[in-house]
């Protein structure tokens, strides 16, 4: 991509978004109506003023600021609905902030859709000028790359065919080819990789780095972690609208797996008080490092379950799992019994508590349910984290790529391994 | 130069530069892309129309560089239109010649009521049907073009001007063949233009200018409320009873108020004047309604403006 040469200033292209916030509406009715009413605004000259959210409202996005320079790719991290697409719209002057200012210097190519403007009926040939066109590319331009476009799309014996003929991949990767021969300044890509086989992925990433390392800007938004931590160093992790984190992109990725877990499903109900039907209750279990300040990786850790009971009771057992943060997985038991380890609960409350040495784990968030049993017929006397939210303790690590990587291929355990010398 | 002039002046050189371009294409062209200079943007919360000066000065330059895009749309969308069929570009022709046949049937078996002109009924329908279908494409042409590129609205910051360009281009070619075939069938029977004839064109560009104007403001709306085109269809049909079309305009209390109130009546019942060449009987209600519809004109161009960044918050991607 020969950047420079159509584009000698291109060192001075830029992105600057200072305090951005946007405001949407759940209720579409509403929301439609809303629409109306800052038209009317906009044309009567009173809209601009700080506002306060309206009946059924909310922030969208708050208070988002960063730069980015020729050569910068920003990876945009964040759940369904954290505002990433709403960011990339605001840059790419689809929509207008509530509040604070944008400043893009060069030329913008948004691909939040690839191959905008394709018609079912016309070529593929045909539609590459469309697409073009929409995205402000000239037909002169065009015509000189139509063969690159062709060929890095990999469809030479399909474009002249109507492109209704073609498969969702082969649209997906004319759209991508087409937006990559543009020679934009700043590119602001929306999760459109996604699509495509793995050869074409490794030919786009390809694509993308010759773009930085030529001075390009890019934003991009992806939930696939392994594409965004090879092609962006730094990244912002949004939550609610906001930004929770700026920085590395391997810190950025451990910050929002965390983020993911830190959402524990269940809801923590207060216990209820012990009765002749139920005579035990478990009212929590906390999970302490033993001998450090953190649970790490190969530490240990102190587990402490409280409890309430009607009378004293002879004979019972204990125990708990561990799980992985979205309670999908159950990584291990551990139940006293087994080990002939047969426990007594004391009249009105107590606790019981066992150290775990030697953790096996990788550092990420994981869950512990509980339960007292009675010690000879197994029966469950009081569990805790089934029918309400379960305990969570997280295992700290240092932020490395090798860390990161256990999170992003949710990874569990660590193995001990040995890899023997190449000879 | 009066602002009222400038929306006119704006029209017509598009159209020059619409022709131009279609010549440039068939070589190869080029737009402001390859500049030296990076283009700034910045994006705030401030009313647009806080600095008029900076919104108009943006709108001609998008006008401007919506030209070549214009052109794609606007080919994009005929053959797409008239690739899937055996008649492909005859359809462009066979509709309005159907019109005829139809009038001229109508006519002929005396099913059609008679009026008093000098003109014979039949071909006096003809026309003013000819020239109601230009304004009522004119109308729907900018709304059919934006519900077509919605999504592609929601997603692309390409320059709007370009749907409304294009839309208008596709009218005005619609148009100008309505034109050719009216006055092939004036010949053909053997009818005797006068010079007025050639002036009708322009009659005829005001009312696309006022159809323009009624499309721009109901197109945005229509982009957020399914209503519009629902109740546009409804709409036409009222005002096709409304406009002299197929009666000639009264001048008697209460009837006249058609003419008075409805700004469609003067610019059809002169279009049609001219066709035939009879005298203009309404010149000064005309050119009223021609400076108020470029005036609008320049209105409703900023009130789409206005309203698209609304609009594509709404509406979604």
């Amino acid at each position: 991509m020969k950047r420079h040469e159509s584009h000698p200033m291109n060192s001075s292209a830029l992105i600057d978004a200072r305090s951005l916030a946007k405001k949407y509406c759940r209720d579409l009715k509403k929301s439609l109506w809303y629409g109306l009413s800052d038209i009317g605004k906009e044309i009567t000259g009173r809209m601009g003023a700080a506002e306060r959210l309206r009946p059924g409202e909310f922030w969208a996005l708050r208070d988002v600021s960063f730069q980015l320079t020729p050569g910068e790719a920003l990876g945009l991290l964040g759940r369904n609905g954290a505002g990433k697409t709403t960011l990339l719209r605001i840059l790419s002057g689809l929509m207008r902030p509530d509040e604070g200012v944008a400043r893009l210097r060069g030329k913008v190519a948004p691909l939040i859709e690839l191959g905008a403007g394709f018609s079912p009926v016309l070529t593929g040939r045909e539609n590459i000028f469309v697409n073009a066109a929409i995205l402000g590319v000239s037909a002169r331009v065009v015509s000189r790359e139509i063969d690159a476009i062709v060929d890095f799309a990999e469809i030479s014996d399909s474009i002249d065919a109507p492109i209704q003929s073609y498969s969702e991949g082969m649209k997906a990767r004319l759209g991508f080819a087409v937006a990559a021969h543009l020679n934009p300044d700043i590119m602001l890509v929306d999760e459109v990789l996604a699509v495509g086989d793995m050869g074409f992925q490794r030919k786009c990433l390809k694509r993308i780095s010759q773009y930085l390392s030529d001075g390009g800007i890019l934003v991009f938004v992806s939930h696939n972690m392994h594409l965004i931590q090879s092609i962006c160093q730094r990244s912002i992790v949004l939550d609610g609208g906001r930004v929770v984190f700026d920085g590395s992109t391997v810190a950025a990725v451990a910050r929002y797996t965390r983020l993911n877990e830190s959402k524990i499903e269940g809801s923590a109900k207060s216990p209820a008080e012990p009765s002749e039907q139920t005579p035990v209750v478990i009212d929590g279990v906390s999970i302490v490092p033993s001998d450090a300040i953190e649970i790490s990786p190969g530490g240990s850790f102190q587990l402490t379950l409280r409890y309430r009971s009607l009378r004293d009771m002879e004979s019972v057992t204990w125990g708990f799992s561990l799980w992985t943060h979205d309670q999908e997985v159950r990584i291990a038991t551990s139940v006293g019994k087994h080990d002939g380890h047969v426990q007594r609960l004391c009249a009105g409350g107590g606790a019981l508590s066992c150290v775990v040495r030697n953790l096996p784990l990788v550092p990420r968030t994981y869950c512990v349910r509980a339960g007292i049993y009675d010690a000879v017929t197994g029966w469950p006397i009081a569990r805790f984290g089934w029918e309400d939210a379960p305990a969570s303790f997280e295992v700290q690590g240092p932020t490395n790529e090798e860390n990161s990587r256990h999170r992003i291929d949710n990874d569990i355990v660590n193995l001990d391994v040995w890899w023997s010398k190449p000879c | 130069m009066p602002d009222s002039c400038l929306p006119f002046v704006l029209g017509v050189w598009s159209f020059v530069e619409f022709l131009a371009v279609v010549k440039d294409s068939l070589k190869t062209h080029d737009t402001p892309a390859d500049a030296v200079v990076l283009p700034e943007a910045v994006y705030v919360a401030a009313p647009l129309l806080r600095e008029p000066g900076v919104l108009l000065r943006a709108m001609a330059r998008d006008l401007v560089n919506s030209r070549s895009l214009a052109y794609r749309l606007l080919a994009r969308s005929l053959r797409s239109q008239y690739r899937q069929s055996l008649l492909g570009y005859l359809w462009v022709v066979i509709a309005p010649i159907a019109a005829t046949g139809g009038v001229l049937f109508l006519s002929r078996q005396k099913i059609l009521l008679s009026v008093e002109t000098t003109v014979p009924y039949g071909l006096y329908v003809f026309a003013g049907i000819l020239i109601w279908q230009i304004f009522t494409d004119s109308m729907q042409r900018p709304i059919q073009w934006l519900s077509t590129y919605r999504s592609v609205i929601g997603r692309v910051n390409f320059p709007r001007e370009a749907l409304i360009l294009g839309a208008l281009w596709e009218v005005l070619i619609q148009a100008g063949i309505r034109i050719i075939i009216l006055f092939c069938v004036l010949l053909w029977i053997g009818w005797k233009m006068g010079a007025s004839f050639f002036f009708a064109p322009l009659a005829i560009l005001v009312l696309v200018g006022l159809g323009l104007v009624v499309g721009l403001i109901l197109a945005p709306i229509g982009l957020l409320y399914g209503d519009v085109e629902r109740s546009m269809n409804l709409a036409l049909v009222f005002w096709f009873f409304l406009t002299p079309v197929v009666y000639a305009p009264r001048s008697g209390w209460p009837a006249s108020l058609l003419n008075q109130l409805n700004p469609v009546s003067p610019l059809l019942a002169t279009a049609r004047e001219l066709v035939f060449g009879m005298p203009l009987t309404q010149p000064a209600a005309f050119l009223a309604v021609s400076v108020l519809a470029l005036v609008a004109l320049l209105a409703g161009w900023v009130f789409l403006r206005l309203a698209m960044p609304h609009l594509v918050e709404r509406f979604g991607g």
